[in-house]
């Protein structure tokens, strides 16, 4: 810093220039004669008074800046973005007043930059979904994120900062769990256990715990991590009650399958009568396993959504009638008779025929399975606009949707023995049957409804059923009709 | 919980209410279990729940050592006070359902070494609403919440009336066959045990209540409607 601009050079400059003034003035006095000696008084006093003023003006310029130097810093760190502090002049206030800017300028970088960090773990913590709440040491929310507090069926309005961890779960898991991590070192794996909450949300869930670390190896606090396995457990418990299902289904033909091929062997083939007689059953229980292993592989295909549609323009006028015609046979022998109607504006349906004939096929036989001698079955194919249609969730739960645009019906109605209203939810379920005994004497295979309505649904149609005990059921198929296809007749 | 400048002090008080709270867990899944070792007629974790119970004990004995430590050395007030003698009763609450929890597991034991009298309809019933009382007058605790803890004082009549249909249920089984008198005497107590866990539920909300507003509303029948 050039010597100039030191503050030390005003602050020696004007008592320099006060005492010159003086002592010139004290020097003439001695040497040169009275009546010169007032100018140079006048001269002395003039110095010394603008000295003083000058020093004065210097002084309050200084104690002003140092001011607003204090006021700067009073305010700066309170205020969202960094004050400016204007620099008058390049001595060593004005190197403080730069490095002051500078530094508080730096904090505010600083102070953002852990606020967007701060916002952006808060926004990974809230949108995850698993539960996390921060504790500790003394077992008190620190943290808490939404998804623990729904897991826990706590209002997230509430703050829960501050309030003991129990107030989430009282499970006698958890202080085990914390307990055992307390004794965990740093870096080791984190401990996890699972349990089941009871209360308004029974859920399965799996904790698992990690110490937060503090000064040292002290333990400061514990991070707590839920994942809801409720969801799979319930897919493990279907899983293992389809693998029981199908096992049994399977076994069902098979035993009698074994039973008369090992009667035959022990000597029945030797009367020609009983031998044809139990080969044809032995016949009938393989066709019977082939189709349930036909059906099992059509089902799967079409749950992963392997089958592609082979969509064409349908007639639904031939197919039904087509239907019919094979199952007529049988019609016949049972005492039922068929009729069908198909209303002559019916368009032709892009749809696939092979499905959409294994469809038909598979209601309209149900149909006449179930109907006595002397009932009837009917087919009925029409348009319709737009309506609501109760669609079955998948928890068997219905919900009415409104369907707008044009509709194709196909109604299969007969006049058979009804189904309970308690059991038509669970109707499309794989295996579900009604009456058990007879179905599977009638031939089915449990799966045929819950083909159809995969078939129905892949091809954007609903699927409902309404039946009365004792008078009959009616099964509708909706299937959309695109806006394009609608318009012409 | 108001934040005290002596550090050990608040620790102290942090340690009394984790005790509780933990107590309260524990006592809840003794229930649960206890049920379950009843209706599915499980011997061995009936004897498992029977065992467990000493630690329910333990933890009955450690609070109130730890209340008396606070009481001698700090000589708290108001608030604090309250606290502490609210969780001193509390504990003697849980420790007695704690022992029902234990008492329904030996009816249990006796009740799954004979046929199955009838399929139990009402006693699950009852316990599911004995526990739910019980969960959320704890619940209460934590949250100081003195509204819940008012609806679990208002909610013991339903218990009251479970127990007289169990009881004109069972009558009608002892008159039938007198086969059945051992086994119907049996469900009678289970269901004057659940009765008992609402009554200790509803005297831990009272608690909860004289522990937040500072006025006692025991002993008032029927509850008030607000506090």
């Amino acid at each position: 810093m050039p010597w100039r601009n030191s503050v030390l050079f005003p602050i020696l400059l004007f008592p320099c220039l006060a005492l010159g003034a003086l002592s010139v003035y004290l020097l003439c006095s001695f040497f040169v004669p009275v009546a010169t000696l007032l100018p140079l008084r006048v001269f002395a006093v003039f110095m010394s008074v603008a000295a003083a003023l000058m020093a004065l003006v210097y002084g309050r310029r200084l104690h002003q800046r140092l001011q607003s130097l204090q006021q700067f810093l009073d305010v700066a760190p309170l205020r969202e973005f960094p004050a400016s502090l204007p620099v008058w002049n390049e001595d060593e206030v004005g190197a403080l007043e730069r490095g002051l800017q500078r530094l508080v300028s730096r904090f505010h970088e600083e102070v953002r930059a852990s606020q967007s960090e701060g916002k952006r773990l808060a926004a990974v913590l809230q949108s995850m979904a698993e539960g996390v709440i921060v504790i500790d040491s003394g077992g008190n929310v620190i943290l808490s994120n939404r998804a623990a507090q729904d897991l826990f069926g706590l209002s997230s309005a509430q703050e829960w900062r501050g309030k003991p961890v129990q107030a989430f779960s009282r499970h006698p898991v958890l202080p085990e769990l914390l307990r055992e991590v307390s004794s965990r070192r740093p870096g080791d794996a984190p401990v996890s256990r699972e349990f089941a909450v009871e209360g308004k949300y029974h859920r399965y869930l799996s904790a698992s715990a990690m110490p937060v670390y503090g000064d040292g190896s002290m333990v400061s606090g514990y991070v707590l991590v839920f994942y809801d396995l409720t969801q799979i457990r319930r897919l493990e418990a279907v899983r293992s009650d389809f693998v029981a299902n199908v096992s049994h289904e399977l076994r069902t033909p098979l035993t009698a399958i074994k039973g008369y091929a090992e009667t035959l062997l022990d000597g029945a083939f030797r009367e020609p009568e009983t031998a044809v007689r139990f080969l044809a059953i032995i016949d009938r229980h393989s066709e019977r396993l082939s189709r349930l292993i036909d059906d099992l592989l059509t089902l799967s295909d079409l749950e992963l959504g392997k089958t592609d549609l082979h969509r064409d323009p349908v007639i639904l006028a031939e197919l039904a009638s087509d239907v019919l015609d094979v199952v007529r046979d049988k019609a016949e022998r049972g005492g039922v008779q068929l009729h069908h109607t198909v209303s002559p504006d019916l368009p032709a349906l892009s749809a696939d025929g092979d499905r959409l004939q294994q469809v038909l096929l598979n209601v309209v036989d149900n149909a006449i399975k179930y109907t006595p001698s002397g009932g009837a079955v009917g087919v009925l194919a029409q348009r319709v606009a737009a309506q609501a249609a109760a669609v079955q969730g998948g928890d068997g739960s219905e919900t009415t949707v409104p369907l707008p645009g044009e509709w194709v019906e196909v109604c299969v109605t007969d006049t058979g023995c009804g189904i309970p209203a308690a059991d038509i939810p669970r109707l499309t379920q794989r295996f579900y049957r009604v009456d058990k005994a007879r179905s599977r004497e009638l031939g089915g295979t449990g799966l045929g409804l819950a083909i159809v309505k995969h078939i129905v649904q892949a091809h954007g149609g609903f699927l409902h059923i309404a039946s009365e005990l004792n008078r009959g059921t009616t099964v509708r198929l909706l299937f959309p009709l695109p806006p394009a296809q609608s318009s012409t007749p | 919980m108001p934040l005290h400048t002596d550090r050990q002090y608040e620790e102290d008080l942090q340690q009394l209410r984790a005790r509780v709270l933990e107590m309260g867990g524990l006592v809840e899944r003794q229930i649960t279990d206890a049920m379950v070792s009843l209706i599915e007629r499980n011997s061995p974790l009936a004897q498992e729940v029977i065992e467990r119970d000493h630690t329910v004990n333990y933890l009955d004995v450690a609070i109130d050592e730890t209340s008396t430590k606070l009481l001698a050395l700090h000589q708290p007030a108001a608030r604090d006070l309250r606290f502490i003698m609210t969780s001193v009763r509390i504990s003697t609450d849980l420790e007695r359902v704690g022992d029902i929890a234990r008492n329904v597991c030996e009816r249990a034991l006796e009740l799954n070494a004979e046929p199955p009298l009838k399929p139990y309809v009402d006693l699950p019933r009852m316990a599911e609403w004995a526990r739910s009382m019980l969960r959320d007058s704890l619940d209460a605790f934590i949250r100081e919440d003195t509204e819940l803890a008012l609806q679990v004082c208002q909610r013991d009549d339903f218990i009251d009336k479970l127990t007289s249909e169990i009881f004109r249920e069972m009558l009608s089984y002892m008159t039938q066959d007198p086969q059945n008198v051992s086994r119907a005497v049996r469900i009678l107590f289970l269901a004057k045990y659940l009765e008992r866990i609402a009554d200790h539920a509803t005297n831990i909300s009272e608690m909860v209540i004289y522990m937040v507003k500072g006025k006692s509303i025991r002993h008032l029948s029927p509850p008030p409607a607000s506090v």
